[in-house]
């Protein structure tokens, strides 16, 4: 176990340890709640420069003003509901029961009260494949009370940018650091870990940059993330009918980039049967999201539409060719796979139907391992997914798949627990 | 839009006598080769090779039903010949052949076997099926080929665009092909064991190290001596070497070739460091390494003649497209989807989009940089080059 953020890292008396881990959870309780409210702040005070940056992303990012908006919506809608608070409320609870039988015997130590902690300094290398994808590891590290750096992704590069700044103005300047746009100019700190929020397989080439660099050493350890899609399963016809907005949210959103959109539906009932509720819901999902997309935005968008139109064309010749059930709209596809025979999602915007009941969710949770997020299903209820996915523990509702609390787990890792290693 | 089932592969699928007859107008040549068993169609020296593909692109719009509706749904149809010798038609992407029966089948003419009129295509003719490599809960590519003399006649003549028309003694070492007697690879090399006069070609024995001393023998009797085998496989014996510190001291004069296939290895390795640890494993120079590239889907080979450069066989045409619009051709030094044009593949389909990235020459050599992944892709991927 990496024992470095433990009040005293060489304490094995479980007493002492209660006693720290007490400590660490209210300042971390309070730091939430500071947290909490200067985000707040930040949607609502109109100096804190956020309508600055939501127009600075509409037009100079590829994110559609729909996307930012939305995304803007469900983080402050996360904060008022307190998330951050209960994020840290979860380990704590974890850690009362585990704990609990130690406090009976528990001893005044102020040995181990006054010890103050062992900060990390924690680089945070954000993607940008959605508005703010990478907000959460950032909170992570200031909940924690480590030292934030981040390396801004050049795809996302006003949003975050402007909450640390407003962070920084309302005092957190001692644990946010630093940022950059540049990865070379990711100041060379003693960084005990990396929030990599890239996939494996960019991981070498960028650990050797900053190595080479002399920004991090060859030791330092990462946590990159491996999940790019999440399932849905709908039990049956009437379920889909009713849910169909849902399902196609968790499938659009975003433009199908998060590894919380929906790339594989595994469902009793064929594609054949569903044409029209799917068909009507991507529709009116599309055009709302075609009004309120930005008319200024960059010349780029238009380009790589029209390239996403040309590339469904042959998509689509190819499901005819082989006589492959499909459904289209615009430049989404919705294709039929058997079981045996559905690949990992790779590509945004074609997502894949398997008809299928829902015994084969667990040999395709086994299938695609590590690339797998979430498995949402449709309705309150999720008993019918209970006993079969053995180990996978991401089960979540359909509703939450692009609005995920603010604690959601990435790969099944909570990135709070991650940086306070001493929460067992 | 739900695709009904437009045209079943399972039912037969008639054209019309008239059709028929006006098809053959626009492919003489190739109906003629089919109908009397002579020679391979795409070794005609009477025809270039727009001439042929044209041909070819025809007779598989009319009789490859996966093909015929792939080039439908894209605006082509089999009265296109005209077309095919200014624009390059649909490539099928090589998919296909995991995913359907790529092949003619369930063909009627008029109200009679197509069969009837070209042999090849009787259920009755004894047809070669590959296998590309994979496990069997993996969907694996499926190639029938109704002619094996057109397979045949293409190995040989890729070798010898390649290699000359000298006699080569052919060493193979195959391990992890035996799960799949159904591989070209091997067919092809079998082929080429065949051609060896002195009847000294052979596999190697998979759990030992390599004969040398046998090696340098046949060297210095001046034979023509070629290693044959799959990357990994190779580096695995070069490991192995190491452990049982037996140098690995081969005839300069030997030639060495790798079939790729790295995609099943436990490491990830780059073409350029693949090559790098080949030759110092190898003891060897530059020179002596051949990479071929081939694949279940094709029957036409590519081999190296300088580095890592590929060229092809003059029947097949090598072109790199744009990965979103793959009618369009990247021009020299652009990065994008290899596409093959194999006029070998008569039975099946010659125009193939295949899972690989690549890149021109201006001389119209290719290489091969790795697996084609889509640009929009899912997931917090994080690309240094466009986010450094």
């Amino acid at each position: 176990m990496d024992n470095t953020v433990l009040p005293n890292s060489s304490q094995t008396n479980p007493i002492k340890l209660s006693k720290a881990y007490k400590n660490w959870a209210k300042q971390t309780k309070d730091r939430a709640l500071l947290l909490q409210k200067h985000l707040i702040e930040w949607f609502e005070d109109e100096q804190s420069g956020m309508q600055t940056a939501i127009q600075q992303s509409i037009s100079g990012t590829n994110f559609t003003s729909a996307d930012i908006h939305f995304q803007l919506s469900s983080i402050k809608c996360r904060l008022e509901a307190g998330d951050l608070v209960r994020w840290v409320e979860q380990c704590d609870g974890e850690e009362d029961q585990q704990l609990g039988q130690t406090e009976q015997n528990e001893q005044e130590d102020h040995e181990v009260d006054s010890q103050p902690y062992e900060q990390m300094h924690v680089l945070c290398i954000h993607a940008g494949n959605l508005p703010l994808v990478g907000l959460q590891d950032a909170l992570a590290v200031l909940l924690a009370g480590h030292y934030y750096t981040g390396k801004i992704s050049r795809k996302d590069p006003y949003l975050l940018v402007s909450i640390l700044k407003w962070l920084v103005q309302r005092g957190w300047e001692a644990q946010i650091q630093d940022w950059t746009i540049e990865t070379t100019d990711i100041p060379a700190t003693n960084y005990q870990k990396v929030l990599f929020s890239g996939s494996e397989s960019s991981l070498t080439t960028l650990k050797n940059i900053l190595v080479k660099a002399d920004i991090i050493e060859s030791q330092t350890t990462w946590l990159n993330r491996t999940a790019s899609f999440s399932m849905a399963y709908c039990p049956n016809k009437e379920m889909v009918k009713k849910h169909a907005s849902q399902l196609i949210e968790a499938v659009v959103r975003h433009g199908g980039k998060g590894c919380r959109s929906v790339g594989v539906v595994v469902c009793p009932v064929g594609l054949n049967e569903l044409q029209n509720p799917l068909e009507e819901a991507l529709k009116s999902t599309l055009v709302v999201a075609e009004i309120e997309a930005n008319p200024d935005s960059k010349i780029l968008k238009q380009e790589a539409k029209q390239n996403k139109l040309t590339s469904v064309a042959y998509k689509k010749a190819y499901s005819l060719a082989i006589d492959r059930t499909f459904l289209c709209v615009g430049d989404w596809l919705i294709e039929e796979h058997s079981v045996e025979q559905v690949p990992e999602p790779r590509s945004n915007r074609v997502v894949y139907w398997v008809k299928a009941d829902v015994e084969v969710l667990g040999s395709l949770v086994e299938r695609f391992g590590l690339a797998l997020q979430s498995i949402y299903y449709l309705g309150a209820d999720n008993s019918s997914l209970e006993g079969l996915l053995n180990d996978f523990t991401n089960i979540e509702s359909i509703d939450y798949a692009q609005r995920p609390p603010l604690y959601w787990k990435p790969d099944g890792v909570d990135i709070l627990r991650y940086l306070c290693p001493f929460i067992i | 839009m739900v695709s009904n089932t437009l045209v079943d592969v399972n039912k037969p699928f008639s054209i019309p006598n008239e059709s028929f007859e006006q098809i053959l107008k626009t492919i003489p040549d190739l109906y003629q080769s089919l109908t009397q068993q002579s020679s391979s169609f795409f070794l005609d020296p009477a025809l270039s090779f727009e001439e042929k593909l044209a041909q070819v692109f025809v007779f598989q719009c009319t009789f490859n039903p996966v093909y015929r509706k792939y080039c439908a749904a894209l605006g082509w149809s089999v009265e296109d010949y005209s077309r095919c010798l200014e624009e390059l038609p649909p490539l099928l992407p090589a998919q296909a052949f995991k995913e359907a029966e790529v092949w003619a089948k369930n063909i009627r003419i008029g109200d009679r076997f197509a069969s009837t009129r070209i042999p090849h295509l009787a259920s009755s003719h004894e047809p070669l099926e590959f296998l590309s490599s994979g496990t069997s809960a993996m969907h694996r590519s499926r190639h029938r080929v109704l002619n094996p003399s057109y397979y045949d006649d293409s190995i040989r003549a890729s070798w010898q665009a390649r290699f000359g028309e000298e006699n080569w003694i052919i060493w193979a070492y195959t391990p992890g092909y035996a799960e799949n007697p159904q591989s070209s690879l091997l067919y092809m090399i079998d082929r080429l064991m065949e051609w060896d006069q002195t009847q000294q070609s052979r596999y190697l024995s998979l759990d030992q190290c390599l004969p040398t001393q046998q090696m340098h023998e046949l060297v210095e009797e001046g034979h023509q001596v070629m290693l044959f085998g799959a990357a990994f496989g190779w580096l695995d014996l070069i490991e192995r070497h190491e452990r049982e510190k037996i140098p690995l001291n081969l005839p300069k004069e030997l030639n060495i070739m790798e079939t790729g296939g790295m995609k099943t290895y436990r490491r990830s390795v780059s073409r350029e460091e693949l090559f790098d640890r080949l030759i110092e494993g190898f003891n060897g120079v530059p020179e002596q390494l051949i990479t071929e590239y081939g694949m279940t889907e094709c029957l036409s080979q590519s081999y190296t003649s300088n580095g890592l450069w590929l060229s092809c066989p003059e029947w097949v045409k090598v072109v790199v497209v744009d990965s979103d619009d793959h009618s369009k051709v990247l021009a020299p030094g652009q990065e994008g989807r290899i596409g093959i044009v194999d006029l070998a593949n008569i039975y099946s389909c010659s125009f193939l989009l295949t899972g690989d990235r690549g890149v021109m020459d201006s001389k119209g050599d290719f290489q091969v940089l790795g697996r084609w992944e889509p640009t929009s892709m899912r997931g917090c991927n994080f690309l240094v080059e466009q986010d450094g």
